[in-house]
Formats: structure tokens, sequence, C-alpha cells
């Protein structure tokens, strides 16, 4: 079934559409909830609410971008509610910028889980700034006005995501060549 | 190595692409449970709402059938007060005719006193007659109409009384017998009770001994004395100079409700799907607080008025309908070579232009409070049934029907002045091209110079399908107003 028929028994209420689009679309989606998140109930949590948003608000859908680009957006942006709470609770502040050279990162040498984990491990407010930067693309002034931060706290942040996350990949490669 | 040409992010995007991992499988389970449960409110809503039209249209009807019980209990005792004071008015008559007669024959009994010697056979037997009269006079109803008493009453009159008096000799008594008969005959011409009269009295006193079928209505008799009959007053059609078919224009005013909480589902859905890349949380928050207030409707056009029964109406009709609406928004966007700023509505959440000017750096996002004002113009064609409860020259309808709504055209522009991004055609498309209102009002109603009806009417309408094409409106919207109408029978 094409995503075009699956929108259209999704639109209809057919619950065995609904389920076939979920069945599609839910490991990568899940895998998005997990990066933004920090174990597995939580992005579970947030799974099952952008699904059921998908659901809802599936008869709005104007094919304008792909469906599957549509529910990821859905995904972050119910992720990002989610954190939210945790980042005003713990309020980013600016840290010094490190400016590192360009270093050979053995990234491709690594499991997804492990650099999941990686990601998981960073603080809240990093982990955020990392995924919504490094790997969906938006700019640090985009960044700024969806987390109300400044666009400085923003870098910093992310500076310092990116220290840590060179810290981490380095010391296990290390470990790796010891063992 | 290959990462080192590579950015950080690169390398991280390129690592993470495609990546999936299983949930757990009970999760499927938890949303569909929640998908079942959000089906199941909305049915509930749904069920309440027809439980309410439900206990409105029976209410209706209880008030309909109480109404027409008053009216026809109010008419049959008024039809029975009315035979009560005639048939005392008739019985006050064979009061003082029986009292007359009485005074008659004692006046012949003492006529035929004085003429005790030498009274001839057929003397006494006339008095033996007189006094016959008298006991069936008294043993008779009073109303009884007979020979006897007819020619008794015809003897009533004041100079006849004198004949009376003389002593009644054979010769005498043949001249009293002749007048009694021309009386008698001039009596039966001017019947004043007649046997259905006599009938339709029974029936008012005990109509489960009157057999309806044996009734006859009397012709029109010189003086008619008749007792009204409630059942055949029930039968007799009165002729109105009126035909069934009114046509007229008519106008309404009132306030409309558009009941509406923005669905931060929606707003964020459409948000996302346009503003890829931007900023997301802004543009949620915004247009999740954007709600349409509460404003004002005016209509204006034809009625058509039918009589399909004594006192049930059909009517119908063709409305301009407009109503108004304001929209608070507090998102702008900010021309980055003016400085100028552009108010939003959610019509904008959807537009590819502005997200290219957005993209290519033309405006930039912008925060700043404004009003839309929104008029929404219809064709409306309402169909309604009425009940008269009350069908005089003052009268009061009931009605309940259904009417459709056409949309003719959809504008906006901002209270203060302010510039919108777009005065777009998409708004428009916001909303549905029809809905369907339930609608219920009372009618008072004056005719007035036998062909002209005057009517004030309040009336309620609920939306019973979706007014905007969007879930941006959490309920249909609903409006409260008066229509005041001219008609004319033709």
């Amino acid at each position: 079934m094409g995503d075009e028929d699956l929108i259209q028994g999704c639109i209809k209420g057919d619950r065995e559409a609904q389920k076939l689009l979920y069945s599609k679309y839910s490991k990568q989606m899940y895998f998005v909830c997990l990066r933004y998140t920090k174990e597995q109930q939580e992005a579970e949590d947030v799974l099952q609410e952008s699904f059921i948003k998908v659901f809802n608000s599936i008869k709005d859908f104007r094919g304008e971008s792909k469906l599957p680009y549509w529910i990821k957006r859905i995904v972050v942006n119910t992720a990002l509610n989610a954190q939210r709470s945790k980042l005003y609770l713990y309020p980013m502040v600016d840290v010094d910028t490190l400016n590192e050279a360009a270093e050979e990162l053995p990234i491709s040498d690594f499991t997804m889980e492990e650099l999941l984990g990686m990601i998981q491990e960073l603080p809240s407010g990093c982990q955020v700034i990392f995924n919504m930067y490094a790997i969906e693309g938006y700019k640090h002034h985009e960044i700024a006005k969806m987390l109300i931060i400044s666009e400085g706290t923003s870098k910093s942040q992310y500076a310092r995501a990116k220290h840590l996350l060179k810290e981490k990949i380095l010391n296990i490669n290390v470990n790796y060549e010891r063992g | 190595m290959k990462e080192a040409n590579m950015s950080f992010e690169k390398q991280w995007s390129d690592a993470l692409d495609g990546a999936e991992m299983s949930p757990s499988e009970h999760l499927w389970t938890s949303i569909d449970g929640v998908l079942a449960n959000q089906q199941a409110v909305v049915l509930k809503r749904r069920i309440l709402i027809f439980k309410w039209l439900s206990a409105a249209a029976v209410s209706l009807m209880l008030l309909a059938l109480s109404v027409l019980w008053i009216q026809n209990t109010n008419e049959v005792q008024l039809a029975e007060n009315s035979n009560v004071q005639k048939i005392k008015n008739q019985n006050s008559k064979s009061e003082i005719q029986n009292s007359k007669f009485k005074v008659q024959n004692s006046t012949v009994n003492s006529a035929l006193n004085q003429n005790n010697t030498g009274i001839p056979s057929a003397d006494i037997a006339n008095v033996k007659q007189n006094n016959a009269l008298n006991e069936d006079a008294k043993s008779k109803p009073k109303h009884f109409d007979s020979s006897s008493n007819s020619i008794a009453l015809a003897s009533l009159d004041e100079d006849e009384k004198d004949n009376f008096k003389i002593p009644l000799n054979q010769q005498n008594k043949e001249a009293v017998q002749r007048e009694m008969g021309k009386e008698s005959k001039k009596k039966d011409k001017k019947t004043l009770i007649t046997k259905h009269s006599f009938e339709t009295l029974i029936s008012a006193l005990n109509p489960k001994k009157l057999d309806i079928n044996t009734l006859e209505i009397p012709k029109p008799l010189g003086k008619l004395y008749a007792v009204a009959d409630p059942y055949a007053i029930k039968s007799i059609k009165i002729e109105k100079d009126e035909s069934n078919l009114w046509a007229g224009v008519s106008m309404a005013s009132g306030a409309f409700l558009p009941s509406s909480t923005s669905n931060s589902d929606l707003e964020l859905a459409q948000s996302i799907e346009t503003f890829e890349g931007l900023q997301l949380a802004n543009i949620e928050q915004s247009f999740s607080n954007q709600s349409l207030n509460t404003g004002s409707s005016i209509s204006l056009g034809i009625d058509l008025r039918g009589k399909v029964s004594s006192n049930v109406i059909l009517s119908s009709g063709i409305h301009y309908l407009r109503n108004n609406a304001s929209l608070g928004s507090n998102l702008a966007v900010k021309s980055t070579d003016t400085g100028d700023s552009f108010a939003l509505n959610n019509a904008d959440a959807t537009s590819k232009s502005l997200q290219n000017d957005i993209n290519s750096g033309k405006y930039e996002l912008d925060y700043a409070s404004s009003t839309f004002n929104n008029e929404f113009q219809y064709l409306s064609i309402p169909i309604k049934a009425g009940y008269m409860v009350l069908n005089k020259q003052f009268n009061i309808t009931i009605n309940s029907g259904f009417s459709t709504n056409f949309l003719l055209n959809v504008s906006q522009n901002i209270a203060g002045g302010q510039t919108s991004y777009s005065q777009n055609d998409s708004f428009k498309n916001e909303f549905n091209p029809v809905y369907v209102n339930f609608l219920s009002s009372i009618a008072f109603g004056y005719t007035f110079q036998k062909k002209y009806f005057l009517s004030v009417e309040p009336t309620y309408r609920q939306a019973i399908t979706d007014f905007a094409k969007s879930n941006s409106l959490s309920e249909n919207p609903k409006d409260i107003g008066v229509s005041v109408g001219l008609k004319y029978n033709f």
C-alpha cells in the first residue's frame, strides 16, 4: 500500500491503515525520539504522542513535503516540547567556545547504538542543540528563537556538545586500541 | 582518512541517516487505545448533541400539545357557556310563558266558575280540556313544544287576554277555538323551540345520550332560539378571505458565536509542514493562541410561507447572510529592508511565498499583536416547519428546521490600519463552501388589513456540519438573533 492510500485510509479513520502507517515509519521515528531523550520509556512516550498528533492532523497534510519528512517534523517538535521543561529547569549558560582544530574522527567505526549512547549521555541542553544543529540542520539563530535562548548560548552549547563527543570518541578509540 | 575531509556535522548526519530501532510492541496497543478513546469522546459529544436536540423537540411537542389542548378546552368551555346562557334564556322565557299559561287557565277557570249555572256539557268538556292542558304543561319540560302549548302560548297576547275573561258559552268557546287555531298556525311558523334544539339541549346537558348521526342542523327560522351545538360548531368551517401562500421580505441581526478554541494540533501540523527548518516553536506557540472572537450576524432576504393545514406552516426563503468575527494574532513578519511589520494569520502558515521570503532573508519573523476582522458572506436557504400555537389575528408559531449556507466570500482586514502580509484568497479556502445549521425559532405574527403579516422572530442557529475545513474551530459556530419580516397574502 502506497503512502497516498495510507493517508486516505487514515483520513477515513481506518484503523488498519493507521496501523500500517505506524508500522512503516515507527522504527525510523523511534530513533529520532531516542536521539532527543535519555531513555527508552521517555522516547516511547514521545513517539506515542507524535503518532496520535499525526493521525489527528493527517487530513491537513497537503503533500507539500514528503510524508516521512512531515511525520519527522511532528516527532521533532513533540520531542522539543517534552524537553523544553527540562531545558528551562536547567537554564543553559554560555560556555567558552573552544576553537578546536579539525581532527580525524573515526565515527564510521562505531555502531549506531554506540553513537546513540554518546548523544544520550550529553547534558540535556547540549543534546537538543547538537541534534538540531548537526543532524536536523537548523541554524543557530533559528535554534535560539525556538528555544528562546540567545544565539550565543546555542553556539556555545553546541561547541560544548562537540567537544564532549570528540572526547568520548577519542577515549573509546584509545581504549579499543589498547584493548 | 575519509572523515578528515568531511565536517563534524556531516559525519554524524551520514552516520545516523536512516537509522532505525524498533519500539516496544505494546506501543501500538497504547496508541490504538488513545485513538479509540478519542473516537468515543467524539461519539459521546455527538450523542449529547442529539440528546439535547431530542429533548428540545420533545419539549416543543409537549408545549405545542399543551397549548392546543388548552385552546380546545377553552373553545368547548366557551360553546358550553354559550349553550347554558341560551338555555337559561329559553328557560326564563318558558317560565314566563308557563306562568302566563297558568294565568290564562285560571282566568278561563274563573270564567267557567262564574258561569256555573246552566253550563252546557260542551263547556264542561272545554274546562276539562283546559285543565288537562294545564296539567300537561306542568308535566312536560318547560321548553317542550307541543301543539297544545303552542295554542296556549298563542293566547298570551295582551289584546287577546280579554277574550278569555268573558264567560265561555258555546259561541264564545267556538270563537276561542277559532282564535286558538289561527294562533296555532302562526306559532307553527314562528316555532321558537324546535325538535333539534331539544336534542341539542340534551346534548349540552348530557352529550352521551345524544346520537350525533340523527342530528340535523336546523334551517334558519324567523327567530332562531336554537341552542348552539358544540359538535356542530366544530364542523362548521369558517370561510376566510385568504389563500395559503404568503411572501415577503425579512431582515435579521444578532450575535455570531464561532465558539472557537484553537486546536494546537492543527496549527502545529500546519506550521511544521510549512516552516520546515524555521522557528517551529514560536510559530506553533503563536498560532495556537489565535482564535475567532464573538462577532455580529446580519441577514436580509425573501421569505415564503405556506399553510399545509390549519395550524401547520412550512416556510422557506433565500437570504444574504453576513457574519463578522475578529481574530487575534501575535505573529508578524518584518521586512529586512524597510523594517515594516506585516501581520500574519493562520492561513499564512501554509503560504509558500512566505516560506520562500523568510528563507531568502527578505522577511524575518517578528512579534506584533494585531486583530484581523473577518467577514463571512453566505447565501442561506432556510427550510422550517412550524406549528401555530395561537392562530388568531395575533399568532404565535413555533418553528424548527435547517438552513443551508453557501459561502460567497470571506474577506479580512486588520484593525488599526496595519498591513497584513498577504490579503490572500487562501483564507477563503480554510472554510467549507457549504455548511448546514439547525435552527429553532418562535415567530410572533400580527395580521393586519387581512393581507399583511408582520412578524418578529427570535431565532437560534447551531451549525451541525463543519464550518471550517480544518479542525481549527473546536466547536461549530452558532448564532442568536431576531428577525423582523413583512409578508403579503397572495
